[in-house]
C-alpha cells in the first residue's frame, strides 16, 4: 500500500525485506545442514549473505560480524576481476586471502556466486564459515610459528573453482592435496557452495513475487532506511576526532617481548564517521591485520555499541563509514610476505576495542540521553588457548584446540547492568561453551575445576563481565604437544568514565606437580591442592608439551568497568564478594567498601570511601561526589562554551586537555592490580605499562584510568568542534 | 487410574492458558466446551468454573459431571510462569568441587544479537551461598577416581538446611550418567537427615552427558516444585471433594499425561503443556481426516505457535531451552513468535510500520476493550476492518469500542503516512500474515519440507481470521479450522495417553565390539522401569506399548538424531543396520548426499517410552443444520485486506450449517468466539465432523 507521504509502498518494501531475510537464513540453514561441523554448528563461525552488482548488501544474516567485511571486499575483488568476463549461473569462487580479498584470515574461506533472474545477472551471494583446515605450519588455519605468508598455508585470492553449481574435480583434488583432514574441509566447502545454490533458487521466487524492477527499488529503498537510521544515531553525536592507542602484544619468535603501537582516530562529521588508522611496521608473525580484519572488526565495535533495535544490516550502514588505513606495510595495513593468519584475532580484536573507547568518548558528549546510554567498559578481546596433539583413551588421536576460554571473556559494563560474564569475543555472538564431561570423553583429560575467575571484572558503578578459569590434566601415558598462545596479558582492556580496566587472562602448566599422589590418596586436586612448579613462559609458545600429569592452567580476562567504583552500590559489593565474584581486599581497595559479617557497613565504608577520595587528591575533598548526572560512566561533561566539567559534581575542568587540570597518578599497572587484587602479566622488558588514574580535583571523583606505556606522553582530549554538540 | 470406572463415559481436557482457562468436555460421543478467565490466586477455581460452563451445557451441574468422568486431562503453565518469573523456591546446590560455576556459565551465555546491552547475565536459580562443593569424582567411563566424601557431604547438607534454609535440594555431580553411586549416596544421606526434603538428582532427571543442561534440568525440577505441589494438590483436593469419580492426569511438554504423584516428584515434564495439547490434538484430526502431513497452527493474546507434523507422528524435540536456561527437556516440538491478537503495531526507528512482538496481554489489552490501551493492536486493526462484530465479541461477553481502535491506529500512523483507519488496519494485517508465515516456513523450509505439500490446521479463537491469507503467502491449498477451533488444545486433551519416558546416556561406538552388551543393560533396565511404572498406575499389559530409540551422531558431531531400535537385545552385528540406518535417517533429515563417509557412528543416548492407553468411546457426528439462506445471520461492510476494497458480505452463523454446505468467499463464518474469514477466490465447506476445510486457490 503506497502511502501518500513516502511515495511508495511501505508494507510492501518491508515484506519484501523479510523475504531476502528469509533467504540469507535459509542459506544457513541449507550450510549447517549440509556440512554438520562442530564449528558451525557449536561455535557458529559462519555468515551467509546477499549482495546486488554494486555490490552492496541487500541482507546479511551473521552470528560473525566481521563477515561484513569479507563478503563485500570478496565480491568487490570478484566484481572486478570478472568485469570484462562473461559470468554464469552456477559460476562460483572461492576467496581466502586477506592480502587481496578481504578475508580475515585464511582459515575463513568464502564461497561467492553469481545470483540471475531470467538470465539477468542480479546479485551475489556469499557462504563463510571457518574450515577444518586450510595447509601450512598450524593447525586449522593458526600459524603462530610461521614466518611469512607463504609458510601459513593455502591462499586463494578469488579462484573460479566452480562451475554449474559444482566443484571442480581437479580443485578438489588439489585441495585434498594440500590440507590435513581434506574430507572434512571439502564436505565444508561444498556445504558453502549448497547454500550459495539455495539463494540462487529461492531468489528466484522472491523475484517472482515482487519482480525485478520493485525489487531493485525495495533494495534501495531499505538500504536507504537503514542507512538513515545509523545516520540520525551519528548526527547527534557532536562532530569532533576521538582518540585511542592499544598495543598488539607480542614476545617474537624467540624474544625479545615487544609491544606493537597501534592507534585510532576516530573522526565524526555530520552523519559520518572516519576511521583513520596507524600502526608500527609489519612483523614476521602472524599477528599483522589487512583491509578485511580492520573493517571487520570495526564493524565489530561499531555495530555491538550503535547496531541496536530497529536497524537491519545491509549496504546502508556502510555508507556514513569511511577508513584510512595509512601507508602499506604497517600492522594495521600489512602487505605480503606478512603473515596473518591470526589477523582478527590479534590487531583485529585490538581495532574493536578501540573502536568501542572512541565510540563511547564520542557518545559520552552527546546530548541525547538514549546515545549517552551506549557507553561501555570493553571487552576484553583476547583470550588464551592451545591446539595439542596427543594420542587418547580411545587408541586414536585427539586434537584437543579448546574454544572455552575465548568463550568465556568477560564483557564491558553497560550503563545498566553488569558486563556479563563469559561474553566471548565481541566479534562471535552467540558462541556456545563446550561441556567439560564433553571434552574429558573424547579426549585424555581430566578437569580439575572451571570456575568464575574472582577480581575479573574492572570495578565500577556497573563492574566488568567476568572471566572464566579452567584447569586439566593429562591422563595416560603419553601427554600432547602443540602451540600455545595469548592475545590480551599485558595490556588489559580500559573501562570507561572511570571505571576501572579488567584483569587479563594468562596460562601456564604446572610441572611435576602432587595430582598423582592426591588421587592415589583419595582427595580431589583441587586450585587450593595442586602444587607443581611453573616456570615462566612467554605469550606465544609454537611448541608446548604438556607430559602426564602435569596441569595446563587457562585464565581469561573480564570486561572493563563503567563509572567510578567508590559510586558503587555497597550492598552490590557485598553480594559480589559473598557470590565469591571479588575479595574482600578487592572490595576495600578498588570499592571502598568494608564487609561486617558479610554486609556492608555503612559507616565504615564512608570513611573508608573519604579516606580513599583524600589519598587520591591528597587533599580533603571540596565538594560531594555525586552520582553522574549525565547518565552512568559519563565522567567528563563539556558545557555550552566549550569549557570541560566534571560529571560528578561539576568542578571546572579548563578549556584545553583536561588531564592536565585534573589529579593524577601513575603506577606501573602489576603494582597497582597487585594492590587491588587483580590479575596481570609482569612485564619484564621496556617500556613498561602503566596505569594513569585522572581525578577531579574538587571531589575527587575518577574521571578516567588511561591504560599507557612509559613511553606514551599525556593522551588527548577529545577535538570537540565547537558547532557540534 | 487406568482402570474402567462404571461405564460412565465422560472425558475431561482443561487447559489452564495465560488469560483463559478452556475446557473440553467429551460424554455420550458429544463434545461441549468451557472458558472461563485464568484465576492466578488459586487456578482451580478458574478451572472448576469453566468445567461448570461446560456441563451446563450438557445439562448437569459440575458434581453430576465430574460423577461421570472417566478421565479428567489437565495442562498447565503454571510450571512455565515460575521459571519466567523466576518464582521458584529456594534450592541447595551440591556439586563436585571445582564445578559450582557450571550455571553462571550457561554453556555460553552470550545471544546471537548485536545490541551490547541485551547481553546479560543468566539469573541465579540458586543462591551463590547455597552451592555446596563436595569432595567427590567420576570419570567419563564411570570408575571412581575420588571417593565421596560423606563427612563433608552431611556438614555441607546441614549448612544447606539449617543456616540457608533452602526448601529443595539439587544433586549434580559430572559423569553421575555413567556411574551414578555418589549421587544416589548424597539422596540417602540427606533423607536420612530430611526424609520430607524435596530432592532432585541429575541421575534420575536427565542422565545424559553434558552437564550443562543435566545441571540445569536437575537445578530447575526442585526450582520449580514448590509452585507445582501447590497447584497440583489444590486442584487434586478440589476434584476430589467436587466429585471427580475418574482419574486424573496431568499434561506433559512432551505431549502425553502422568498422574499426580509422577508430576509430584518431576515436576518439570509440565513445561509446555498447552503448545504439546495442540499438537497432539491436531494430530488425532488429521489421523481421522486421513491427512499424514500437517502445519499446525495457533494464535492467541501474545503469540503464534506452529509446528510440523510429518506421517501422523508429532516430532519431539530435545534439549528445550527456556529463556536464557538450556535444559535438556524432551517437549513437543512447536515454535513460538510474538503475533498474536495483542501484538502491538508500531512504527519502527526506521520509519517502517512493525507489528509486534511486544504485546499488550489482557492489560490493557487492546484498545477496543476500553480498558485504556491506547497502543494499537492487531486486534484492532481487525475490528477496523470489520471482521470482528463489536456487538459480538466473544459471543457478545465483552463490549468492543472500534472507535478507540481507529484512533489507535490513526495516531500512530495518520500523521508519517497519511493513512486513514483502514489503511492503517491493513497494514497491520499484512504484516501480522507475514510474521505468521514467516514462523510457518521456519517450521517447513527450515527442516526440509515444502509447506505446499501440507495441509494447514489452523485453531485458537483468533487465527481462523488470518489462516487463509497466511496459507496463500506459503502456496498452502488447503485449510482446516477446526470445531471447538478455540478450545481446542483443551480438546486435544481428551486423547492424550499416559506417556512415561526415560532418558539414559549410552555409549556405543558402532565400529567397535564393545560396548553392545552396556547397551544391552541399559535398554532391559529402562524397559523395565517404565513397565513398571505404568503396571502401577493400573494399566494392563495389552494397554502398554514400549519404544526405544537410541540417538546418534558421526564421531566429531556434537549434535544427534534418533533412530527407533529394534524389539529385541542388540548383537554386535547389528551395528551395520543401525549406521545404515542412521546415515538414512540423517539424508531424510538434512538432503541427499549429506552424511558422512568413512566416519564412524557413535551411540550417545538410549530412550524408552512407554505409552498407556485409554479405550475412548467414539464421537459423533455433528448435529444436521439448517438450509444455507437460514444459516446467514445478516450482512456487513468489510474491507478486503487483498484488495483494500469496502464490500458488503454475508455473515453466517457457524451453529446453523450443515455438514457439506459451502460458501465461496469472501464472506464470514460467525462462531460465537471464533471468527472464521473466508478470502476472496476461496470456499469454505463444513466436514462431517464439524470442521471447516477451506480450499485456497
Amino acid at each position: 500500500m503506497s502511502s501518500a507521504t513516502t511515495g511508495y509502498d511501505v508494507v510492501a518494501a518491508e515484506v519484501h525485506r523479510k523475504a531476502l531475510e528469509n533467504v540469507t537464513k535459509e542459506m544457513a540453514v541449507s550450510l549447517i545442514r549440509t556440512c554438520g561441523s562442530a564449528i558451525v554448528t557449536e561455535a557458529k563461525d559462519f555468515s551467509t549473505c546477499l549482495l546486488d552488482t554494486k555490490p552492496e548488501h541487500i541482507s546479511f544474516m551473521t552470528h560473525v560480524t566481521f563477515h561484513l567485511a569479507s563478503s563485500l571486499i570478496g565480491t568487490q575483488a570478484i566484481a572486478q576481476l570478472t568485469r570484462d568476463q562473461s559470468i554464469r549461473p552456477g559460476d562460483g569462487w572461492i576467496v581466502n586471502d586477506p592480502h587481496t580479498a578481504g578475508a580475515m584470515h585464511q582459515g575463513d574461506v568464502s564461497i561467492i556466486m553469481p545470483t540471475f533472474y531470467k538470465n539477468e545477472h542480479v546479485g551475489w551471494s556469499f557462504a563463510d564459515m571457518h574450515v577444518t583446515d586450510i595447509g601450512g605450519v598450524g593447525v586449522s588455519g593458526f600459524a603462530p610459528g610461521a614466518r611469512d605468508v607463504y609458510q601459513e598455508g593455502l591462499r586463494f585470492p578469488p579462484v573460479r573453482i566452480i562451475r554449474d553449481g559444482e566443484m571442480d574435480s581437479e580443485w578438489e583434488n588439489f585441495i585434498a592435496a594440500n590440507v590435513r583432514a581434506s574430507d572434512e574441509v571439502l564436505n565444508d566447502i561444498r556445504s558453502m557452495i549448497a547454500a550459495n545454490n539455495t539463494a540462487s533458487r529461492k531468489l528466484v521466487d522472491v523475484l517472482d513475487e515482487f519482480g525485478l524492477e520493485r525489487h531493485r527499488q525495495f533494495c534501495e529503498i531499505n538500504k536507504e532506511l537503514s542507512e538513515r537510521v545509523l545516520r540520525q544515531r551519528i548526527e547527534r553525536i557532536p562532530d569532533g576526532v576521538y582518540q585511542a592507542i592499544d598495543w598488539n602484544e607480542f614476545d617474537g619468535h624467540d624474544g625479545p617481548d615487544q609491544l606493537l603501537e597501534l592507534s585510532l582516530k576516530l573522526h565524526v562529521r555530520g552523519s559520518n564517521l572516519h576511521f583513520e588508522y596507524a600502526g608500527v611496521p609489519q612483523i614476521d608473525a602472524y599477528v599483522n591485520s589487512a583491509q578485511g580484519a580492520m573493517w571487520g572488526q570495526t564493524m565489530s565495535g561499531l555495530l555491538t555499541v550503535l547496531g541496536y533495535g530497529d536497524l537491519p544490516l545491509n549496504g546502508g550502514i556502510w555508507r556514513p563509514l569511511s577508513f584510512d588505513l595509512g601507508p602499506r606495510g604497517t600492522i594495521v595495513n600489512s602487505v605480503p610476505p606478512a603473515p596473518v593468519s591470526n589477523a582478527h584475532s590479534e590487531v583485529g580484536l585490538r581495532v574493536a576495542k578501540m573502536v568501542k573507547d572512541t565510540l563511547s568518548q564520542a557518545l559520552s558528549l552527546s546530548g541525547d540521553a538514549e546515545l549517552r546510554s551506549r557507553v561501555a567498559g570493553q571487552a576484553q578481546d583476547g583470550y588464551p588457548a592451545n591446539a595439542t596433539f596427543g594420542p587418547n583413551q580411545h587408541g586414536g588421536h585427539s586434537v584437543m584446540f579448546y574454544t572455552d576460554n575465548a568463550v568465556g571473556e568477560g564483557g564491558g559494563a553497560q550503563t545498566g547492568h553488569d558486563g556479563q560474564d563469559a561474553y566471548g569475543c565481541t566479534c562471535l555472538t552467540g558462541c556456545a561453551m563446550a561441556d567439560v564431561e564433553t571434552h574429558e570423553a573424547s579426549d585424555p583429560v581430566l578437569f580439575l575445576w572451571r570456575r568464575v575467575v574472582p577480581n575479573s571484572g574492572g570495578p565500577g558503578i556497573t563492574r566488568g563481565g567476568q572471566g572464566l578459569e579452567q584447569a586439566y590434566t593429562i591422563l595416560g601415558d603419553s601427554g600432547a604437544s602443540g602451540p600455545g598462545f595469548n592475545a590480551c596479558a599485558e595490556v588489559p582492556p580500559r573501562g570507561f568514565g572511570g571505571g576501572h580496566p579488567a584483569s587479563s587472562g594468562s596460562f601456564s602448566i604446572l610441572r611435576d606437580t602432587n595430582v598423582p599422589s592426591l588421587l592415589a590418596a583419595g582427595r580431589l586436586p583441587t586450585r587450593e591442592t595442586v602444587d607443581g612448579t611453573a616456570p615462566r613462559l612467554a605469550s606465544k609458545v609454537t611448541h608446548l608439551t604438556i607430559n602426564p600429569h602435569d596441569v595446563w592452567l587457562a585464565t581469561s580476562g573480564g570486561g572493563g568497568g563503567l563509572g567510578d567504583p567508590l559510586l558503587r552500590d555497597p550492598s552490590l559489593v557485598a553480594e559480589d564478594v559473598a557470590s565469591g565474584y571479588i575479595t574482600a581486599k578487592h572490595a576495600r581497595a578498588a570499592y571502598g567498601v568494608e564487609l561486617v559479617e558479610g554486609a556492608a557497613d555503612a559507616e565504615a565504608t564512608e570513611a573508608l570511601r573519604r579516606e580513599i577520595r583524600r589519598a587520591r587528591i591528597g587533599a580533603e575533598p571540596t565538594a560531594a561526589q555525586q552520582t553522574p548526572q549525565a547518565g552512568n560512566g559519563i565522567s567528563i561533561v563539556r558545557t555550552a562554551n566549550g569549557i570541560w566539567a566534571c560529571g560528578y559534581c561539576g568542578g571546572d575542568l579548563g578549556e584545553g586537555n583536561w588531564r592536565e587540570t585534573a589529579v593524577a597518578h601513575e603506577r606501573a599497572v602489576s603494582e597497582r592490580y597487585a594492590e587491588l587484587d587483580m590479575n596481570v602479566r609482569l612485564r619484564l622488558e621496556e617500556p613498561a605499562v602503566l596505569l594513569r588514574e585522572y581525578y577531579c580535583p574538587d571531589c575527587a571523583g575518577a574521571l578516567t584510568v588511561d591504560v599507557v606505556t612509559s613511553e606514551t606522553p599525556v593522551l588527548p582530549q577529545a577535538a570537540v568542534a565547537q558547532s557540534g554538540v | 487410574m487406568a482402570q474402567d470406572q462404571a461405564a460412565s463415559g465422560g472425558f475431561i481436557g482443561v487447559d489452564v492458558g495465560g488469560t483463559h482457562t478452556d475446557v473440553a468436555v467429551l460424554l455420550d460421543g458429544r463434545v461441549e466446551r468451557g472458558k472461563a478467565l485464568t484465576t492466578y490466586d488459586d487456578f482451580s477455581r478458574g478451572v472448576l468454573e469453566a468445567v461448570g460452563v461446560a456441563a451446563g451445557r450438557f445439562g448437569l451441574s459440575l458434581g453430576e459431571l465430574l460423577a461421570r468422568t472417566d478421565l479428567f486431562v489437565n495442562g498447565t503453565t503454571v510450571v512455565t510462569n515460575t521459571i519466567t518469573e523466576l518464582r521458584g523456591c529456594s534450592v541447595g546446590l551440591l556439586v563436585t568441587s571445582g564445578f559450582r560455576d557450571v550455571l553462571r556459565f550457561a554453556g555460553g551465555p552470550r545471544l546471537s544479537v548485536l545490541d551490547d546491552h541485551l547481553q546479560v547475565n543468566v539469573p541465579d536459580l540458586v543462591a551463590r551461598s547455597a552451592i555446596a562443593e563436595i569432595e567427590e569424582r567420576i570419570d567419563w567411563s564411570g570408575e571412581e577416581l575420588v571417593p565421596l566424601n560423606e563427612e563433608q557431604t552431611v556438614a555441607e547438607l546441614r549448612r544447606l538446611v539449617e543456616e540457608e534454609k533452602v526448601e529443595a535440594l539439587a544433586i549434580c555431580f559430572l559423569h553421575s550418567y555413567a556411574n551414578e553411586a555418589h549421587e544416589r549416596r548424597v539422596v540417602e544421606l540427606a533423607r536420612g537427615l530430611y526424609p520430607d526434603l524435596f530432592i532432585s538428582a541429575s541421575h534420575v532427571v536427565y542422565p545424559v552427558a553434558g552437564e550443562t543442561r543435566r545441571f540445569t534440568t536437575t537445578v530447575l525440577n526442585s526450582f520449580v516444585h514448590r509452585d507445582a505441589q501447590v497447584y497440583l494438590d489444590s486442584l487434586g483436593e478440589q476434584l476430589r471433594t467436587s466429585g471427580l469419580a475418574g482419574g486424573l492426569m496431568f499434561f506433559q511438554g512432551l505431549g502425553g499425561g502422568i498422574s499426580l504423584n509422577r508430576a509430584r516428584t518431576n515436576p518439570l515434564a509440565l513445561l509446555g503443556s498447552g503448545p504439546a495439547a495442540g499438537a497432539i490434538g491436531a494430530n488425532e484430526l488429521a489421523k481421522r481426516m486421513g491427512e499424514p502431513r500437517v502445519l499446525l497452527g495457533d494464535m492467541g493474546g501474545t503469540s503464534f505457535d506452529t509446528g510440523i507434523i510429518v506421517d501422523n507422528e508429532v516430532k519431539v524435540a530435545k534439549n528445550l531451552d527456556i529463556d536464557l536456561f538450556q535444559t535438556g527437556v524432551n517437549i513437543v516440538d512447536v515454535i513460538s513468535v510474538g503475533a498474536g491478537g495483542g501484538s502491538i503495531a508500531s512504527i519502527g526507528e526506521r520509519g517502517v510500520p512493525q507489528v509486534g512482538p511486544r504485546s499488550a496481554s489482557s492489560t490493557p489489552g487492546p484498545a477496543a476493550l476500553g480498558r485504556g490501551g491506547t497502543e494499537p493492536t492487531v486486534t484492532d486493526a481487525m475490528v477496523v476492518l470489520g471482521f470482528i462484530d463489536p456487538a459480538r465479541y466473544l459471543d457478545g461477553r465483552v463490549p468492543l469500542y472500534p472507535e478507540k481502535s481507529a484512533e489507535a491506529l490513526e495516531n500512530v500512523y495518520a500523521e508519517p503516512f497519511g493513512w486513514t483507519a483502514v489503511e492503517a488496519a491493513c497494514a497491520v494485517h499484512d504484516l501480522a500474515v507475514v510474521n505468521m508465515a514467516t514462523a510457518v516456513r521456519e517450521v517447513s523450509v527450515n527442516r526440509g519440507h515444502d509447506p505446499r505439500e501440507f495441509l494447514f490446521l489452523a485453531y485458537g479463537g483468533t487465527l481462523p481470521m488470518f489462516a487463509g491469507q497466511i496459507a496463500r503467502r506459503l502456496g498452502i491449498r488447503r485449510v482446516v479450522m477446526p470445531a471447538n477451533s478455540s478450545v481446542f488444545c483443551a480438546r486435544g486433551l481428551l486423547s492424550a495417553d499416559f506417556v512415561v519416558r526415560r532418558d539414559q546416556a549410552a555409549r556405543w561406538d558402532l565400529s567397535q565390539t564393545d560396548g553392545v552388551e552396556s547397551v544391552n543393560l541399559i535398554v532391559k533396565r529402562l524397559l523395565f522401569d517404565s513397565r513398571a511404572a505404568l503396571t502401577e498406575e493400573g494399566f494392563s499389559e495389552e494397554q502398554i506399548e514400549q519404544r526405544v530409540t537410541a540417538d546418534l551422531r558421526y564421531r566429531g558431531q556434537s549434535f544427534e538424531l534418533s533412530i527407533v531400535l529394534p524389539d529385541r537385545a542388540l548383537t554386535e552385528s547389528d551395528a551395520t543396520d543401525i549406521a545404515a540406518q542412521f546415515a538414512t535417517t540423517y539424508e531424510e533429515t538434512y538432503g541427499s548426499g549429506t552424511a558422512w563417509k568413512d566416519v564412524p557412528v557413535v551411540m550417545v543416548n538410549v530412550s524408552v517410552t512407554a505409552v498407556g492407553s485409554f479405550p475412548r468411546p467414539p464421537e459423533q457426528g455433528p448435529v444436521t443444520g439448517d438450509a444455507l439462506e437460514s444459516a446467514e445471520l445478516g450482512r456487513r461492510l468489510i474491507c478486503l485486506p487483498e484488495t483494500r476494497e469496502r464490500v458488503e458480505v454475508a455473515i453466517y452463523a457457524a451453529s446453523r450449517l450443515e455438514p457439506g454446505m459451502a460458501v465461496s468467499g469472501p464472506t464470514i463464518i460467525d462462531a460465537g468466539d471464533t471468527t472464521i474469514y473466508v478470502p476472496v477466490d476461496c470456499e469454505l465447506r463444513l466436514d462431517q465432523y464439524g470442521n471447516f476445510v477451506m480450499e485456497v486457490f
